[in-house]
């Protein structure tokens, strides 16, 4: 292979993170310690979490002024709230007084939000309403404005994004291709929207976090993680409720059908996106089918051949922390080098039909929880994956595969063909211009 | 057998009988104790809702046949190795008859599961034991001179919570 003609060999034990990922024309390597260093981890959380756009919730779930959740921007605490006029608000779930937590349940409605400690009390919007026991101030007391606010929100479809830095591109901007993808996803629903109904499945694993935003969108570990898996659908096949999320049939027809329509893509921002596009025939089949009226309302809204790649559903894994993938909203939360949270919220597409909306939850039921059939066998692989890092006389993972198939748009996108690791790539590079700006 | 005579023990026994045959791997086994539409689920949240509500197992006849032939016949990542599972029955309760559908007796048991994975207890998730605790619902028919499980329901106190592998059974 021409990358053994490449200058790969360890790396020092300094900090540069240039340092960690090796690029060339055939060559793209990634180092153990980019994985399992934890002052690389420390460092990810200043220079990505601290400054690019992180995922923190969905509107749905805070409809209301006075509705609040919280959330995580890499290890720090935050609320997400509605405030009187409808605008979202993000905070750091700090008080301003000695710094308790302020907000103790996951989410819910408060009129204002009151610290345990010694009862300063918060409005919606943070605004700092009351000081207890305000008289032993001293007169020129420098009372705080509120709780401290992430300075950036801004929501795209739905899905609202946080920046902990004033300055940086729009979402829009950095989302790139990925909105696109994330459109197909929520124009599946009649009215353009989704929504956050069920309670999330919540797993811990103890592997680093880039694991699971890797995972999402390797299109190949299938075959072989889920090889048991497949054999249930060998058997089974829709038969106990897959409902269309995954191919069935026989093992050759899974492979094919794992190929047929689909690329994989790296989008400019470091972003993973799987493109899927059903059949005619399986399009055709669904328009006369029974939610045919459904399909069809689509068909009145979008081209013949968006709808072939809405209705294929392909995943996509945004930069740093949120992914779609069937019909959920995937959050990965970073514990530590070796520790990471994903939480699994299934979403329902409003106005679609109810058969729909179930079918598919009964099918993420099937798959993700953690008595499910697929899940809990990926979570196991980045176990294995970081105790297998702690070899590490072994410098370099390799994530070439397809780098010679890989063809660039104007834009600066990338795909190659399905399995390629274009677009775990396309993460790695967002990830070195992120870690290596030290201003 | 008369549903309504069956004494706390009978009861007590069956339970025990259950547990035994999940905690030596007689997965098979364990499934011929359902009634052919028996239930098994393992609600996520308090509601217990199955419309709006993803749950950890909602297993209908078939889904409950997948399982077991799943566990029994596919190796799969999360159980190689396997589970060894110990189950604790305790706080046996019979609900008064009329609680539960027809011909039914509905009995809560309070259970501890004790769950680890075999192999080289140097790695990560093996050798460690963890414990679920839960209350347990069975409804229980009879058939014949049998009981079968219409329906268990087990209740895990840290549902909702983070939990990673529940392969097993509970
Ligand atoms: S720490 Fe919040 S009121 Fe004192
Ligand atoms: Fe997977």
């Amino acid at each position: 292979m021409a990358s053994s003609k490449s200058p790969i060999q360890g790396v020092g034990s300094g900090g540069d993170p240039q340092e960690l990922v090796l690029r060339g024309p055939h060559t793209f390597r990634v180092h153990t310690r980019a994985y399992s260093d934890p002052a690389i981890f420390d460092l990810e959380m200043e220079r990505i979490f601290g400054r690019t756009w992180v995922y923190v919730g969905h509107e749905s779930e805070i409809p209301q002024p006075g509705n609040y959740k919280t959330a995580h921007i890499g290890l720090q605490p935050v609320i997400v709230a509605r405030d009187d006029k409808g605008g979202i608000n993000v905070f750091y779930n700090r008080c301003r007084h000695r710094g308790s937590v302020v907000c103790r349940e996951p989410r819910g409605f408060a009129n204002n939000f009151r610290c345990p400690y010694h009862g300063w009390i918060y409005g919606k919007d943070g605004r700092l309403l009351g000081v207890s026991m305000r008289d032993g101030y001293p007169s020129d007391f420098q009372q705080p404005e509120g709780l401290q606010k992430v300075p950036c929100v801004d929501s795209y479809r739905g899905l609202i994004f946080a920046r902990a830095v004033a300055e940086g591109p729009s979402l829009v901007e950095q989302l790139g291709l990925a909105a696109t993808w994330i459109d197909r996803r929520v124009n599946m629903s009649p009215v353009g929207e989704i929504e956050l109904v069920a309670e999330p499945y919540v797993v811990e694993y103890r592997g680093n976090w880039k694991f699971m935003i890797e995972n999402i969108i390797d299109e190949y570990h299938f075959a072989f993680v889920h090889e048991p898996f497949n054999k249930l659908q060998e058997r089974y096949g829709d038969s106990t409720g897959d409902y269309g999320a995954h191919v069935s049939g026989s093992a050759k027809d899974m492979n094919q059908r794992r190929q047929a329509g689909r690329l994989s893509w790296g989008g400019v921002g470091g972003h993973g996106l799987g493109e899927r596009r059903v059949s005619d025939e399986q399009l055709d089949s669904l328009l006369a089918g029974e939610d045919g009226d459904y399909y069809q309302g689509l068909l009145e809204k979008y081209r013949r051949e968006e709808l072939a790649r809405m209705v294929g559903g392909g995943s996509v894994m945004t930069h740093p922390n949120v992914g779609m993938i069937h019909r959920q909203i995937r959050v990965v939360r970073p514990l530590a080098v070796d520790r990471t949270e994903v939480t699994i919220y299934p979403y329902e597409l409003k106005g679609a039909p109810e058969a729909d909306n179930q079918g598919w939850l009964r099918s993420q039921e099937r798959f993700y929880g953690p008595a499910g059939y697929g899940m809990p066998d990926d979570v196991e692989m980045f176990a294995l994956n970081q105790q297998g890092l702690a070899a590490q006389a072994v410098d370099w993972l390799i994530l070439e595969r397809g780098l010679d198939r890989e063809q660039v748009t104007e834009n600066g996108d990338r795909f190659a063909p399905v399995g390629g690791e274009t677009p775990l790539r396309a993460l790695w590079v967002e990830w070195l211009k992120l870690m290596s700006r030290a201003d | 057998m008369q549903i309504l005579e069956l004494s706390r023990q009978t009861v007590e026994d069956f339970l025990f009988l259950e547990a035994e045959l999940i905690d030596s791997q007689r997965f098979e086994e364990w499934h011929a104790l359902f009634t052919p539409d028996g239930r098994y689920f393992v609600p996520l949240t308090d509601n217990e809702d199955t419309v709006h509500q993803a749950a950890i197992v909602n297993d209908d006849p078939l889904r409950l046949e997948e399982r077991v032939y799943h566990l029994a016949r596919v190796p799969f990542p999360s159980q190689s190795p396997r589970s060894r599972t110990l189950h604790l029955v305790t706080n046996v309760r019979i609900r008064p008859s009329g609680e539960g559908p027809g011909n039914t007796m509905t009995v809560v048991s309070n259970q501890l599961i004790v769950e680890m994975r075999v192999g080289d207890f140097r790695q990560v998730g093996l050798g460690e034991q963890r414990s679920f605790a839960a209350e347990v619902e069975h409804q229980l028919q009879p058939q014949g001179d049998a009981l079968k499980i219409a329906m268990k329901t087990v209740r895990l106190l840290n549902r909702g919570g983070p939990v990673s592998n529940l392969t097993f059974l509970l």
